[in-house]
């Protein structure tokens, strides 16, 4: 499958069958997948399931048409391999055009689930949301149109503790109503010339080592790199769960949007926390980046070369002042892309990974000293929060909101303190 | 003239004690030390105390369960547990929300511990701050209890309000009706994949 990926150098993006796709980790995906479904006053469940279903259906729609698959099987296989060479885990379809059963094994969500909160928690409730809408799409690409199927999990491997997990589909009497993805958006036209960096760091060339690394699922369906499990996630499916989960809760309890946006920023710091410390601990950045590194600001532009390498647009730290503070631009976010093509110009900054991952990346070098190689785990994460002083951030301009691209400012503040721009 | 506090009946009753880490009075329902003398000024020390006492609220919250279901009227007594090298020795104040914990080392004479712990419960209880109103103690020993046991404690409080559709403000405050604390009581189980908690609603 890495032959069809398509990468856009200049913008920095990556498409897979016309769909834009990007890394993420199982500590990410499982934060906000949490914050989804916590609240049983809404559907969580429910938008993280049809989002699945709407995305992965134009994914599909668009590769079956790419490789000329017509045949049944052949069209199950290739849902298969996509969803293995995603790192999503590995499908076995056992289905008729009326639906039938699907067996997951090494999913992503419920080993990831359980390798970081199964000794802690007990979970009750399934957890492959998206596992069920992909095969729900998967059967809606291969037997019919978008909506014609309906999953749900019968058998959940992080609940049982068994080795797989076990989706049943069927046929709906009547299509529902779904929105396919808007593809890649509303794209840059052109990238913006921002000032030479000042740094060591030569962004161009760590995301050409990147690109080069053969990042796809192994025979388990998983992506296991830097201590994480990565998958290869199409960007519209976060931009989609994220924004129509605000649009709910705004309009079922409007004085909660705030909680909502603070936990999906958060998973954002969460992600930057755990991915980016664990690539910053690696042989790979040592090799790749280490050289580059002559002073403690490197690090901060070394993380952002690292971020636009993973499909996320064009990160750069335009001003880093050691311990102190970050200006960093966006131009062309995934978020944005997905935001101006499906809705109208944003009241208020609305890119809230990036919100969360750029004083995330501040927090990694200047208060969790990465450089020291500390053991990220959650103890570490917990107790940086408890000893205070954290970075913050905000964006500063919002392409969403009409701005050329977007700007993120991070800075150190006290516990009651707000961030002064 | 000295003003008598907690704090100063625990120092007067430790001195001398050899071996003696840390004591602390601590609350039931929480965990929290509302009075601490610690020979130690290591920050990772400090975090292994508070956890020593959410420890100790969870013990003898799990005791009194035990005891009382033998009888009513029945409470937990001391507390022993410990390593080859430590020993913590726990009692509750009669009737009360408070306990005593002494953390020494194992060489520690157990009668000279004893003996001191007693002290403090007799000259500690007037002190004691007073207890408050037991829908808000409730609500906030849930919180409490979830902080100290789901996963991501410094986000506990937010995804708690988004589980309970209650604001954050008023969940922290504990100011809930009882409709509300059944509501946060299911939230905190449901966080934690439990369909119990160790904390009793009120009646």
């Amino acid at each position: 499958m890495l032959e069809h990926l398509h990468l856009d150098r200049e913008r920095k993006l990556i498409s897979l069958f016309g769909e834009p796709v990007i890394f993420h980790c199982h500590h990410y995906n499982l934060f906000l997948q949490q914050t989804i479904e916590d609240p049983d006053w809404i559907d969580g469940v429910g938008i993280l399931r049809t989002a699945a279903q709407e995305i992965f259906y134009s994914l599909l729609y668009g590769a079956f048409k790419a490789l000329g698959v017509q045949e049944t099987q052949e069209r199950l296989a290739v849902a298969a391999q996509i969803f293995s060479f995603l790192g999503f885990g590995r499908l076995a379809f056992e289905v008729t055009p009326s639906g039938g059963e699907v067996q997951l094994t090494h999913s992503h969500y419920a080993e990831g689930w359980l390798s970081k909160y199964g000794e802690q928690v007990s979970r009750t409730r399934p957890i492959d949301h998206l596992a069920v809408g992909y095969v729900a799409a998967a059967l809606d690409a291969t037997f019919g149109e978008l909506g014609s199927y309906a999953a749900e999990e019968t058998e959940c491997m992080a609940v049982t503790r068994k080795d797989h997990c076990v989706i049943q589909a069927t046929r709906l009497p009547k299509p529902q109503s779904l929105t396919p993805s808007p593809g890649m958006g509303k794209l840059i036209e052109q990238p913006t010339q921002f000032p030479q960096p000042v740094t060591a760091v030569d962004y161009d060339a760590v995301n050409e080592a990147l690109w080069g690394l053969p990042l796809a699922g192994d025979e388990r369906g998983q992506i296991r790199a830097f201590n994480v499990l990565l998958t290869r996630m199409p960007a519209n499916y976060y931009n989609r769960i994220q924004y129509r989960f605000l649009q709910e809760l705004k309009a079922v309890q409007a004085e909660l949007m705030g909680v909502g946006e603070a936990l999906i920023r958060e998973s954002g710091h969460v992600c930057v926390f755990y991915t980016f410390g664990n690539i910053m601990e690696s042989v790979e950045w040592e090799t790749l980046v280490g050289p580059m590194l002559e002073k403690d600001t490197d690090w901060i532009h070394g993380g952002y070369a690292v971020a636009s390498s993973l499909g996320w647009g064009r990160w750069q730290a335009l001003e880093v002042v050691s311990g102190e503070s970050c200006r960093v631009a966006i131009d062309g976010n995934y978020e944005a892309n997905y935001f101006l093509a499906s809705y109208p110009r944003a009241e208020d900054p609305a890119c809230y990974f990036a919100q969360g991952a750029v004083p995330a990346l501040m927090n990694l070098v200047y208060s969790g000293n990465i450089q020291q190689k500390p053991v990220l785990d959650q103890v570490f994460y917990n107790r940086l929060f408890q000893r205070g002083g954290l970075f913050r951030g905000k964006e500063t301009k919002a392409r969403e909101q009409g701005d050329p691209w977007c700007e993120f400012y991070a800075a150190r503040v006290s516990g009651t303190e707000s961030l002064r721009v | 003239m000295t003003i008598r506090t907690l704090v100063s009946v625990v120092e007067q009753h430790i001195a001398g004690l050899p071996g003696l880490i840390a004591a602390l009075v601590g609350r039931v329902t929480d965990g929290v030390a509302v009075a601490r003398v610690a020979y130690t000024n290591d920050v990772q020390e400090e975090i292994s105390l508070e956890q020593l006492g959410n420890y100790a609220a969870d013990l003898i919250q799990a005791n009194n369960r035990l005891c009382q279901s033998a009888s009513p009227d029945q409470e937990a007594d001391y507390l022993l547990a410990g390593t080859s090298g430590l020993r913590v020795v726990i009692k509750a104040f009669p009737q009360s929300p408070y306990f005593v914990l002494f953390l020494t080392r194992s060489t520690t004479d157990l009668r000279a511990i004893s003996e001191r712990v007693k002290a403090i419960l007799i000259d500690g209880k007037p002190l004691l701050p007073p207890v408050q109103d037991t829908t808000t103690s409730t609500a906030q020993a849930l919180i409490s209890y979830a902080k100290r046991y789901a996963p991501d404690p410094n986000f506990v409080a937010l995804r708690l309000s988004l589980k309970t559709g209650l604001d954050r403000n008023r969940l922290e405050k504990g100011t809930l009706s009882r409709q509300e604390l059944r509501i946060l009581y299911k939230a905190v189980a449901d966080l934690l994949g439990r369909e119990r908690l160790p904390i009793a609603m009120p009646v």
